[in-house]
């Protein structure tokens, strides 16, 4: 605890604007904790006030009625008040356009007010990439270089931009990073690569983030192709290597190509044999190897879908762009 | 005029050079179709565009999910008149137009090193595959890396 009063000491004495600093004890906890944050933050940076008024007009229809019900009872006694310096025919008219006025104005005013979406575009600005730092220049260097970290301070890292309010989170217990090309990144082989103090675990593959799900359980070959991300397919195959996985998904070649642009490379396309009970049926493959090696120096294979009407991997790979295939053979680089 | 090399063209948004490729060595300025892992810059005029001036510290066209790693635009050197037009539509994510004697590069912050960009007008396209809709009707997607 006195580490972190000192790591508060400081940030507060580096920031003047720090009102507030939040610490999570992961960054799990910190993505539940976004919205709030993005709330207290909105509350912290445009005065109490307003942030109140802004957050519950745009957010809640219910509350918006409300504050143009308390607009138009404002503006009904204004009226009231004002209509006892004019003849009284003059009354009726006074009272109903100041409440009118009264009414327009709180919604108006409320509706200029940033929308939630808005809102979470401002969280997703200044939370989106979490500005860390810790003692471990491993650590810090290899987060970096998966570009989501900023060094502020030696003994935790900052999620938040420096202005009213900073969140930090505590060093991870454990976390394990390799060196490709000279250059530290995140990898733990099949084990987690980070351990975080609330008992949450991270784990890379060679600089990729993977989902738990991903690396805990036996998947499929079939199940592959239902991750959404192609660097977490691909970081996938390697895992059992590529041979192992084409004889393990029973791939069947249909055609192999020269890859335009790509020299010594050939795009490769394969039917994967529809499994019974499995929802995907009659996919067609097309596995390409990047036109730059690893920094670690071994070639990536891509694996990705394709219409399984198509039967020219270079059509294919065109195809994939939205690009003829003629456009596509004219390729001059691919890097 | 003077090109960039990959030691220059990574300094710009503070990226090393991958072990593959020479700090030194020039980086090769094109106008055909060239990719960039998932992308691809081909020539291609839009309709009715709308240019934008290219900032000096660049613009990100794509940022990867479970890398983090980013492609980024930014003019050449001598190279002011460079422009972009952020247009999202379809498989494009933008146009780049890059003026007679000019130059523009696609930098990326890992494997790929960078790509230069000669005179003409292009789109820089995205990459889609097959995705699982509903059922097992298959859907296109953007590729997501």
């Amino acid at each position: 605890m006195d580490r972190r009063a000192a790591v508060e000491r400081r940030i507060r004495a580096a920031g003047e604007e720090v009102e507030l600093v939040v610490w999570v004890e992961s960054p799990a906890r910190f993505r539940a904790l976004r919205d709030e944050l993005t709330r207290v933050r909105l509350l912290y940076e445009n005065r109490p006030r307003s942030a109140v008024v802004r957050g519950v007009l745009r957010g809640r229809p219910l509350s918006t009625a409300l504050y143009g019900l308390g607009g138009t009872i404002a503006g009904f006694w204004f009226g009231m008040i004002t209509a006892a310096f004019f003849p009284p025919v003059w009354a009726p008219r006074i009272v109903f356009g100041a409440a009118l006025v009264g009414l327009v104005l709180t919604v108006v005013l409320g509706a200029r007010l940033p929308s939630r979406s808005e809102r979470r575009a401002v969280a997703e600005r200044t939370f989106d990439t979490p500005h860390v730092s810790l003692g471990s220049t491993a650590w810090t260097a290899a987060l970096h270089g998966a570009g989501q970290l900023r060094v502020v301070d030696r003994d935790a890292w900052q999620a938040a931009d420096y202005t009213a309010i900073v969140v930090l989170c505590a060093s991870p217990l454990e976390f394990t990073t390799e060196l490709a090309g000279g250059m530290p990144r995140l990898h733990g082989g099949q084990r987690p690569a980070i351990r975080w103090p609330d008992g949450t675990v991270e784990y890379w593959w060679h600089g990729v983030s993977l989902p738990a799900d991903v690396a805990e359980r036996e998947w499929s070959p079939q199940s592959l192709l239902q991750v959404h991300d192609s660097e977490v397919r691909r970081a996938m195959v390697e895992m059992v290597g590529w041979r192992e996985f084409a004889r393990r998904a029973d791939l069947r070649l249909v055609a192999r190509a020269a890859d335009p642009g790509n020299p010594g490379r050939e795009l490769l396309l394969y039917d994967l044999p529809t499994q019974p009970g499995s929802a995907i049926a009659g996919a067609r493959l097309l596995v390409m190897t990047n036109g730059s090696p690893d920094r670690d120096g071994h070639d990536r294979i891509y694996v990705e879908r394709v219409p399984a009407g198509l039967t020219d991997p270079v059509e294919a790979a065109a195809w994939q762009y939205e690009v003829p295939a003629e456009i596509y053979r004219q390729l001059e680089r691919r890097t | 005029m003077s090109t960039h090399t990959y030691g220059s063209a990574l300094a710009l948004i503070g990226a090393t050079v991958p072990p593959h490729l020479a700090a030194l060595d020039p980086v090769p300025v094109l106008t055909g179709p060239q990719a960039q892992g998932d992308l691809l810059v081909v020539p291609e005029p839009p309709r009715h565009p709308r240019w934008e001036p290219v900032p000096a510290e660049g613009i990100t066209v794509v940022r990867g999910e479970a890398t983090g790693n980013t492609h980024w635009l930014h003019a050449g050197f001598d190279s002011p008149g460079v422009r972009w037009w952020p247009a999202e539509r379809g498989l494009v994510h933008g146009y780049l137009f890059v003026p007679p004697g000019q130059t523009a590069l696609l930098i990326h912050t890992d494997e790929h090193g960078a790509n230069g960009v000669g005179p003409g007008t292009y789109a820089i396209r995205g990459k889609r595959e097959e995705g699982q809709g509903v059922g097992s009707q298959p859907v296109s997607q953007f590729v997501h890396d």
